[in-house]
């Protein structure tokens, strides 16, 4: 199908959303909560444009592009005066929220449009509810932690706010987290995160820490991946298999 | 006893209507919310008592009366008039009493039911001092038409048999003899509208539901009303349930649906009660389950129940909820009629909805046409609450304006104050002032005006009521029950607030005005449901009509309605005052000193700015002055 | 409330249920709080072992949900009612005035244990604004200067 975006005219196919054809077409809008390997939440709210239905309809709707499956003849704007005030107030409203998220600040600056100063409504956290990291954890399959309460008392948790046997200290919320929000400690015999300590699995190569054990539990009972991915880190897998290329090669 | 057929349901009907008409009187007790709260229970057991003192036969609500029984007694629904309560209706004469207290139940078994009188002292009055023979003739009745509510106070709730007595079921009856197609084109020549304040055409989304292609469909009454200050829909499933799985059984005959859901809201116990039980009886008689009357169609109703989420109201949430998830909505692009339960066509209506659609099969599309404007066809329920004189429960035709609701019906305003505004619509709705009272309502004149209908919560105001308050109350409302899923409605609705208290306590800066219309306005576009999108009304419609009053607290911190109270101290006028006392003993903070028949006074230092002490005071003595602030 | 009676195990409150039907869990967690007053962390982990859900979902769903209380709550819940006619007719006022009267605010419970307060949405009284509930006994037109003898009135046996 086709449709336009800014003026361009673009294609896709059915069930892709405005904000995959945009960036395929190197048209930048901004994001916060979407992640390509995660299902989209709409919450950020960063990535609103205006659509029309056809080129002769008048009346604009907002909506989020992450989210919005693209329809033939859809007429959308990424970047009206209108839609840049959205997105301005959307990161104003998270800069109270978290006014020591660097990451934040600096998307903030980038908009530079005519900024608001709203009261500073921070718990202290850098936690912007994005929801990256509960949707991780649940595709991971651990379901650890939610996003509990409602509200703006709303916030990620296990369950109880305590340790929980879901977690296996992973690390996936804290890599995917966009602020760093999710505290994680770790030396080579242990990681803590979310309350627990685990003890970290050596490598058999390298002897360095590589994943903790219960990673290694919950992957193994996947069943779908190779052994050595539970023996042996990713650069010795990697140095490992090279070797074998040579020696095939040779 | 299982109704096996059509003829069976009509023959059943035939004796029940013989039944009632054996019987020389009905004595109808509201048992409505207010009344009961007033007394009405009481009332009812103390007229069962007497009248079994006195040798006269009761047949109690649905029951098959005895031999000997000459009148019934009815527990019903709320009747309307809420705080003139406890109600009582006497038939056939239609006498109509207030404020009935059980130790009046003697005079009423022997005057009203015993001799056939008529007890002046106890029917309404006028302001004239007139009494009203009959409620025809009462104002708030008159102007009155009865739809949706036209089994409430009449029916008993929890009675089958006398649910079909009333008519109950012949509309279902007529809707299985048609093609489910003439169903919805029915519906749809009526133009009934979704009556929990969307609008949206209900022919049109039994339609849409009926052609998309599905394994199942589902019908969903929304009994979720979170609108504060409305319970219209409370009142239709305590007071006449059976209408209410009739209407959804018509639906569910419609789109080709098996199973409904009855969403009711956690604070309404007694109506989750009363709807398990109206669908037992059902169940037993055959009008659901499998092969309904015989008629080859199988329908049944669950009810589930609300966590206390005000958002569940909103048709995604409330679908997540019932398949057992936190209530937050979802992005309303694909449209839940096609994808909504269990990603299932879903048609979802509001209870009054589903109340207005037996009466519309039955007597067919053009005479509900025939009433109201329009773009709106038929009546609506409203809740008139709030600084009204006559606060309760009503049913107008559309395009009945909104000075005749709170005039002719509601009485005016409370204690003869002037008005200032009226709110509808709730938390997404607006108001409108004095100027606009001659809009008639119907879902889209108050919406051109910048407010909205709503689902039925009226709520007038006098000139004791802060607009800015007001605008504060809806965005603290909206701020707890936010999902909290989305930046512009938990940050955004949050930061609103904030600001609106600041400017009730004196501490907005200038500017700050500006700051907040243009932060509703992104919230408004921004927000992923409607929830969010909506919660901006109530202050932008409160600054369209009543910019001056925002103003005022912001630059010249002062309130003068006197309800903020860190702008406000009261005092006592010497002039007006009798020296009657009401108010000292209402003053929470000790704040006020007089001897009896002396003019009273108020230590302002002591006072909280509360208000208590203008409220009990008859003789308009209280004034509110502006309190003296730091650095003003 | 029709409510399950008090006394019940959570065991025969939970056996109700089919087991693995995750739909049920608002409906079951309700009958557990109207049984034992609240939901205690054993009784959310049995719900959800019951059910098929994971502890992670059902502490999300009774924090989401303001029906549910997750400590245990006083002999009485005194609910302070902010309807929109019960606001302008003062109810912020008679919040006030309830917690001097009783030293607990909404959300809490009195030191004593007799009461929990609670603000709560639209009852559905407006013509008898302002309304306090204690348990299922409505309380009409209550004024502030009247909230300790109406209070000690409602606490007294029917």
């Amino acid at each position: 199908m086709q449709l336009v975006i800014d003026g361009i005219p673009c294609t896709a196919q059915s069930g892709e959303t405005i904000l995959q054809v945009a960036r395929r077409n190197h048209i930048d809008i901004p994001t916060l909560c979407h992640h390509d390997a995660l299902e989209g939440v709409g919450a950020c709210r960063l990535c609103v444009v205006a659509v029309r239905a056809h080129a002769e309809a008048v009346d604009a709707q907002v909506v989020a592009s992450c989210m919005y499956a693209v329809k033939d003849g859809l007429q959308v704007d990424t970047a009206t005066p209108e839609v840049r005030r959205l997105r301005q107030t959307v990161l104003d409203l998270l800069a109270a929220r978290c006014p020591d998220a660097p990451e934040i600040q600096a998307l903030r600056e980038r908009m530079g449009g005519d900024a608001v100063d709203y009261a500073p409504a921070t718990d202290g956290s850098k936690c912007i509810m994005c929801y990256r990291c509960v949707r991780a954890c649940e595709a991971i399959g651990c379901n650890a932690i939610a996003a509990v309460n409602r509200g703006p008392q709303k916030e990620v948790a296990p369950p109880f706010f305590d340790a929980t046997q879901r977690c296996i200290g992973c690390g996936t919320c804290a890599a995917i987290c966009p602020t760093g929000h999710i505290a994680v400690t770790e030396t080579p015999q242990y990681r803590e995160i979310w309350s627990q300590r685990f003890a970290m699995a050596q490598c058999a190569g390298c002897g360095a820490p590589f994943m903790t054990e219960a990673t290694r539990e919950h992957l193994a009972g996947l069943g779908k991946l190779k052994p050595d991915y539970f023996t042996h880190c990713a650069a010795c897998r990697q140095r490992d298999a090279a070797a074998r290329f040579v020696r095939v090669g040779t | 006893m299982k109704l096996t057929s059509i003829d069976m349901l009509a023959q059943r009907r035939e004796a029940l209507v013989q039944r009632a008409a054996a019987l020389a009187h009905e004595v109808r007790v509201c048992a409505g919310t207010a009344c009961v709260a007033a007394g009405a229970g009481k009332l009812s057991d103390a007229i069962q008592r007497e009248a079994a003192a006195k040798g006269l036969v009761l047949a109690v609500d649905g029951d098959a009366p005895d031999a000997e029984a000459t009148v019934r007694l009815v527990n019903t629904g709320c009747q309307g008039l809420c705080q003139a309560g406890p109600l009582v209706r006497v038939l056939p004469q239609d006498a109509f009493y207030c404020g009935v207290r059980p130790k009046q139940a003697a005079r009423l078994v022997s005057e009203a039911l015993q001799n056939n009188a008529v007890i002046a002292d106890w029917c309404a009055v006028s302001p004239q001092g007139q009494r009203y023979a009959t409620r025809a003739e009462v104002p708030f009745y008159r102007h009155q038409q009865a739809i949706a509510l036209e089994g409430c106070g009449a029916v008993a709730p929890e009675s089958l048999d006398d649910y079909i007595a009333h008519g109950g079921f012949a509309a279902l009856v007529r809707a299985l003899e048609m093609p489910p197609e003439d169903i919805v084109q029915t519906v749809e020549d009526a133009g009934l509208r979704g009556r929990g304040g969307g609008g949206f055409s209900t022919g049109r989304k039994w339609r849409i539901a009926a052609s998309a292609s599905a394994s199942e469909r589902y019908v969903i009454c929304n009994g979720d009303e979170g609108d504060p200050g409305a319970f219209m829909d409370c009142a239709i499933m305590e007071g006449d349930p059976f209408r209410i799985i009739e209407g959804m059984a018509i639906a569910a005959r419609a789109i080709g649906a098996q199973q409904g859901f009855i969403y009711v809201r956690h604070e309404y116990p007694k109506a989750v009660a009363r709807l398990d039980k109206t669908i037992v009886a059902c169940r037993k008689a055959g009008l659901l389950g499998a092969g309904i009357l015989g008629a080859g169609f199988d329908f049944d109703v669950e009810i589930a129940r609300g966590g206390g989420a005000f958002v569940c109201g909103e048709s995604t949430a409330l679908m997540r909820s019932i398949e057992g998830q936190v209530g937050e909505p979802r992005a309303n692009y694909i449209r839940s009629v096609q994808e909504g339960l269990y990603g299932q066509p879903t048609v979802l209506n509001n209870v009054e909805t589903f109340a207005c659609v037996p009466a519309i099969i039955e007597r067919g599309a053009a005479w509900f046409a025939a009433t109201g404007t329009p773009g709106s066809s038929g009546t609506k329920a409203f809740c008139l609450v709030g600084k009204v004189a006559h606060t309760g429960l009503i049913e107008v035709p559309m395009g009945t304006t909104l000075r005749q609701v709170i005039f002719d019906i509601g009485g005016g305003v409370l204690d003869g104050r002037p008005f200032k505004a009226v709110q509808t619509g709730g938390p997404s709705g607006g108001c409108l002032g004095e100027a606009q009272l001659d809009l008639p309502v119907d879902f889209d004149a108050l919406t051109a005006a910048g407010s909205m209908m709503g689902s039925g919560g009226m709520i007038v105001m006098d000139d004791r009521t802060c607009m800015v308050d007001v605008a504060h109350y809806y965005l603290s409302f909206l701020q707890s029950e936010s999902c909290g899923r989305c930046v512009p409605c938990r940050e955004g609705v949050a930061q609103l607030c904030h600001l609106l208290d600041t400017m009730r306590r004196g501490t907005a800066k200038p500017g700050d005005l500006d700051r907040a219309i243009r932060l509703a306005q992104d919230i408004a576009q921004a927000s992923l449901c409607s929830l969010g999108k909506s919660a901006p009304n109530p202050f932008l419609s409160a600054v369209t009509h009543f910019r001056a009053e925002f103003e005022a607290h912001i630059n010249d911190r002062t309130c003068s309605a006197g309800v903020c109270r860190d702008l406000t101290v009261f005092a006592i006028d010497a002039q007006a005052c009798t020296g009657c006392g009401l108010c000292a003993p209402a003053c929470p903070a000790d704040a006020i000193a007089g001897a009896p028949k002396q003019v009273h006074a108020i230590d302002a230092q002591k006072c909280t700015g509360c208000g208590a002490c203008r409220t009990v005071c008859r003789d308009d003595a209280v004034r509110a002055l502006p309190r003296n602030l730091p650095c003003n | 409330m029709d409510a399950v009676p008090r006394a019940l195990e959570l065991n025969d409150i939970v056996a109700k249920y089919p087991s693995g039907e995750p739909r049920a869990l608002l409906h079951l967690l309700q009958d557990i709080q109207t049984a034992q007053g609240y939901l205690s962390r054993e009784a959310i982990g049995a719900a959800a072992q019951h059910l098929g859900v994971t502890e992670t979902r059902a502490f999300q769903i009774a924090t989401f949900y303001k029906a549910f209380h997750l400590r245990p709550r006083g002999r009485q819940t005194l609910r302070i009612c902010t309807g929109t006619s019960c606001h302008i007719r003062g109810a912020m006022v008679l919040a006030d005035e309830v917690h001097k009267t009783l030293g607990a605010g909404p959300g809490e419970t009195t030191a004593d244990g007799a009461f929990s307060i609670e603000l709560v949405n639209c009852v559905g009284a407006c013509a008898l604004a302002p309304v306090l509930l204690v348990d299922g006994e409505m309380l009409g037109n209550v004024h502030p200067g009247t909230v300790a003898r109406r209070l000690k009135r409602a606490g007294e046996a029917p």
